[in-house]
């Protein structure tokens, strides 16, 4: 429900159609996602980052940083990638739900 | 207020270090920023440059700068079928992007630019109006500090985060983005030629390259169309996997299927539009980042060079006047929309043509059109290859006819 509300208040005034859609996806569906990138296999080649609508996701340092709060579970970044290493976890609320391996 | 710069370039790749170069040697205080720490690494490039730009600007390319020099393209359609095409447009290097880069960034340097490496910008600082007027960087994820200057470029490339806070439209749509994998593979026998394979099944909405280089190397690339979905992604998602693609066509290839792979790499490139408006008060966007891309290759380097100048010249004119506001600097936005924006814009045209033609007529047009047919599409005057190509086989003329209307 937090997320949702956050969600809600970064998208007051949205930034493209396709976010607003995917917003609405998401408000219908009541389902929530995670996005983890396996840092091993990345090339730092910010693809998924210039696909981004919502700025979400962005290097710091030498790796990439994905920010939760910011993000819409699109999946975008998932298709962007190149490397193959973007992984949306589907109806997963928290971090902890997840696998270790697969973080 | 005081500031510390006369302008800040975000971003130390080709456009940023020629901004800076011209820049600085008129007499203007310039700040690069880059967030690598190295200006260079990491390569996320096919590395090919024409050298008509360098030429125009009267650089000499060291001998480091450059791999091989190249003579010409082959062009090579599905069933194999190739045309070379050899001419002073086709001329050019496959550079060694990590030392091209540093060389001109030392350029400018040696004008009196200042460097920074390492340094992230983190925010654009806004005065009350709204208008830029400095940024907030972090040194190697330290404290972040502000830096303040009249005018801020943005020379980020593809992410773009910073231009996207100054309110430029750079979010990249799935459909205008080429999603890409590259090797740098050994032994390679070349002939000093840029080879493109063509073909939907081998490279939906794309090509594959190979870019000699020296001592028998060569780049091996693919492009793959971003809203291409034959291919299984992390969580089912379905997208363009250039990886697989890449492998299968090594594969089948006599001469790389037992070369090594020295460097494996990739990235995004853009084959879409520029963006609406390059110039903002106090602000503006040069190169990748204000997708100034050549939409059938992904080259930017050369496109981004030429923008640099020109919007360097009007900067210094703006700088005499003390007048950053967005009017003063339009003029640049009209120089580029009128000289290589109108090319680009011819070969977008060309791209969303051909992204409709089948692997079949794609080799039916291979055989009919000569190197100097492919010489005058590339040029952007399709109407005598295009009559060539439907004389022989009509039905295309609905897809093709795109390229007449305009």
């Amino acid at each position: 429900m937090i997320r949702l509300l956050r969600i809600l208040y970064l998208n007051v005034t949205p930034r493209n159609e396709i976010c607003l859609k995917f917003l609405l996806v998401k408000l219908q569906a009541g389902e929530f996602s995670m996005i983890t990138i396996k840092h091993d296999g990345c090339i730092l080649c910010v693809g998924c980052s210039s696909v981004c609508p919502m700025n979400a996701i962005e290097v710091v340092g030498t790796r990439m940083e994905h920010f939760p709060e910011k993000c819409i579970d699109c999946g975008l970044c998932v298709r962007g990638c190149p490397a193959n290493v973007i992984k949306l976890h589907k109806g997963v609320k928290d971090l902890k739900d997840i696998p270790k391996e697969e973080r | 207020m005081k500031y510390d710069h006369d302008v800040i370039v975000i971003g130390g790749g080709p456009s940023g270090s020629t901004f800076a170069r011209i820049a600085a040697g008129a007499g203007m205080d310039v700040l690069i920023i880059d967030k690598r720490k190295e200006i260079g690494v990491p390569v996320r490039c096919g590395e090919g440059l024409g050298e008509r730009e360098v030429i125009k600007q009267d650089l000499e390319l060291p001998k480091r700068c450059y791999s091989t020099e190249i003579e010409g393209a082959k062009v090579v359609a599905p069933n194999g079928k190739s045309i070379v095409w050899k001419g002073p447009e086709t001329t050019g290097w496959v550079l060694e992007r990590k030392i091209f880069d540093k060389w001109l960034c030392e350029l400018a340097v040696e004008k009196g630019a200042h460097v920074k490496v390492y340094t992230r910008a983190i925010e654009v600082l806004k005065d009350e109006k709204g208008r830029p007027n400095g940024v907030k960087v972090s040194h190697g994820g330290r404290e972040p500090h502000d830096i303040n200057a009249p005018l801020i470029v943005s020379a980020e490339g593809m992410e773009a985060l910073m231009a996207r806070q100054m309110g430029f439209k750079t979010v990249h749509q799935l459909y205008d983005v080429d999603t890409c994998y590259e090797y740098e593979m050994k032994p390679y026998d070349h002939e000093n030629l840029i080879e493109l394979y063509f073909g939907n099944e081998m490279a939906p909405r794309g090509y594959v390259w190979i870019f000699p280089k020296a001592d028998k190397k060569a780049n091996v690339g693919i492009g793959v169309g971003g809203n291409v979905e034959n291919g299984e992604k992390q969580s089912g998602i379905k997208g363009a996997n250039p990886k697989v693609l890449l492998d299968r066509f090594i594969e089948k290839n006599e001469q790389l299927k037992d070369a090594s792979t020295l460097l494996d790499f990739g990235g995004v490139i853009s084959v879409g539009a520029p963006i609406n408006e390059f110039v903002k008060d106090n602000c503006m966007a040069i190169g990748t980042g204000a997708k100034q891309v050549d939409p059938i290759h992904g080259g930017g380097i050369a496109l981004a060079m030429e923008s640099a100048v020109m919007a360097a010249d009007v900067v210094l004119k703006a700088h005499e006047k003390k007048d950053y506001s967005k009017d003063s600097l339009y003029e640049y936005e009209k120089t580029w929309r009128a000289g290589p924006g109108k090319k680009v814009a011819k070969r977008l045209l060309l791209r969303k043509v051909m992204e409709k033609v089948s692997d079949d007529d794609l080799n039916y047009i291979f055989n009919t059109i000569t190197d100097d047919d492919l010489k005058q599409t590339m040029d952007g005057n399709f109407a005598c290859p295009v009559a060539k190509v439907v004389a022989g086989r009509p039905q295309l003329l609905g897809i093709l006819s795109g390229l007449l209307s305009k």
